[in-house]
């Protein structure tokens, strides 16, 4: 979300300098222009164009002067934002982005092993314990922590395990599981389902230019996997559950992962400048003697790709054979393709989850 | 006493045969190939450009996979990402 915004009229830097109640309140607004199709009753609530019917703050929080929400001219229709799927904050939290700068902010509030931060980051100092490491104010609709639900670490682990039945790969700081609330309504299904679905398309990548063999590609197959995919995924956020949770998770996993997008003022501070956000990542890990997952990069480039198809398939779009062909045709006459968030994911899921989703399904006699 | 360097032999060029007498008679009319039988030439051209139409055909996406990459556009073009700094 925030690698949205700064890709809008607030730069990242000035973004880092706003005070924490312009951010909270520029989420507000974020969360208020949101797609939510009221108009259509066709269109359930969950639905990607109709996520939530849970309101927003009335204006009475500060936003920024710039405001890269509106841009002042009345004459054009209002922005509408669409966030990131929380298959995002999974992948980008398993770097254990959060814990290594839980750490960074511990050091830093706590005395000068790392010795003071310098001017330019004192502000996101302040900005990132007010609104990630402490429960967010009454009343915003990024506060999902309260005396029912106490710890953000649990509450982001208890939605990532019943959307994908997954857990972050990594425990406490102890190195024991880490303990959360779990449920039966969890989706036991996904990891499978999803792989059989990469394994399929890979499978239609291989013969598309096939001419001189038989095509083994089953567009029938991957649309029911799609559709098996698309309805546990909106199984779960029935009556627009879980997207509150959703956008409050992917907020701050962008903001980390925006830090570390460039040598910003935190980064400078630790004198973690890098080339590639995995290895800032690695250096500032170094600095405060946490290791961040080996895989970092894999993750990190994983988390857009299978976020906009995990999105797409909750539309429904792939439930129809005839347009599973767009997973695996390239074309090139769009700057961006099915096909090529196919191929990344294929490729780093491979990796992370030691998984070759390229080799045949072996069935055994 | 010096040598003379030995100038290198050259290997000897492959299949270095006679080039064939100019023939002195005009070219036949090649003969109408005979009946059951067809022009293996046109024959072959013809299975490439159908080879090559069916690859064609192959890439190009139905209404229904075009409209789902416009899609999958549109949902990239929402969640725009690249920080300006």
């Amino acid at each position: 979300m925030f690698r949205q915004i700064a890709a809008t009229t607030l730069t990242a830097d000035r973004l880092f300098n706003l005070h924490p109640i312009q951010i909270a309140a520029m989420l507000e607004e974020v969360w208020d222009r949101r797609f939510n199709d009221f108009g259509d009753p066709a269109i359930p609530l969950g639905h990607p164009d109709r996520r939530s019917n849970l309101n927003e703050l009335p204006p009475f929080l500060p936003t920024p002067q710039d405001d890269p929400i509106d841009d002042g001219d009345s004459s054009e229709p209002p922005v509408r934002f669409r966030w990131d799927h929380l298959i995002y904050a999974y992948m980008i939290e398993n770097t254990r982005i959060y814990e290594i700068f839980r750490r960074v902010l511990f050091e830093l509030v706590n005395g000068e092993r790392l010795g003071t931060p310098i001017a330019e980051a004192q502000r996101w100092v302040r900005t990132t314990e007010e609104l990630f490491f402490k429960d967010g104010a009454p009343f915003l609709i990024t506060s999902v922590a309260s005396h029912l639900r106490s710890d953000l670490r649990a509450n982001r682990r208890n939605a990532y395990h019943r959307m994908f039945n997954m857990d972050l790969n990594h425990g406490g700081e102890d190195g024991k599981p880490y303990p959360y609330v779990r449920t039966e309504s969890a989706n036991g299904d996904f990891v499978a389902t999803f792989e059989e679905f990469l394994r399929e398309v890979w499978i239609g990548m291989t013969y598309v230019t096939a001419s001189a063999s038989s095509n083994p590609t089953d567009p029938a197959k991957i649309a029911s996997l799609a559709e098996k995919l698309h309805d546990m995924l909106r199984s779960r956020r029935q009556n627009g559950n879980l997207s509150r949770e959703e956008f409050a998770f992917v907020s701050a996993m962008s903001w980390f992962h925006l830090t570390l997008e460039f040598d910003s003022p935190i980064v400078r501070s630790l004198r973690a400048e890098a080339t590639g956000t995995d290895q800032r990542l690695f250096k500032v890990a170094e600095r405060v003697k946490l290791p961040a997952h080996g895989l970092a990069k894999h993750f990190f480039e994983i988390a857009d790709p299978i976020s906009r198809i995990l999105i797409q398939i909750e539309f429904g779009d792939y439930n129809d054979p005839a347009a599973v062909p767009a997973l695996f045709t390239p074309d090139t006459t769009v700057a961006e393709s099915p096909e090529t968030a196919m191929r990344e994911i294929i490729m780093n899921w491979t990796a992370i989850r030691g998984v070759d989703v390229k080799s045949r399904k072996v069935t055994p006699a | 006493m010096d040598k003379k360097p030995e100038t290198p032999v050259s290997p000897a060029t492959p299949s270095a045969r006679p080039a064939p007498p100019a023939s002195t008679t005009p070219s036949p009319t090649p003969a109408p190939p005979p009946p059951g039988s067809q022009d293996v030439t046109a024959l072959l051209l013809d299975v490439l450009r159908n080879v090559n139409r069916e690859v064609t055909t192959t890439l190009e996406l139905g209404p229904a996979a075009k409209a789902a990459v416009e899609r999958f556009n549109a949902i990239s073009a929402d969640l725009f990402v690249r920080p300006a700094i």
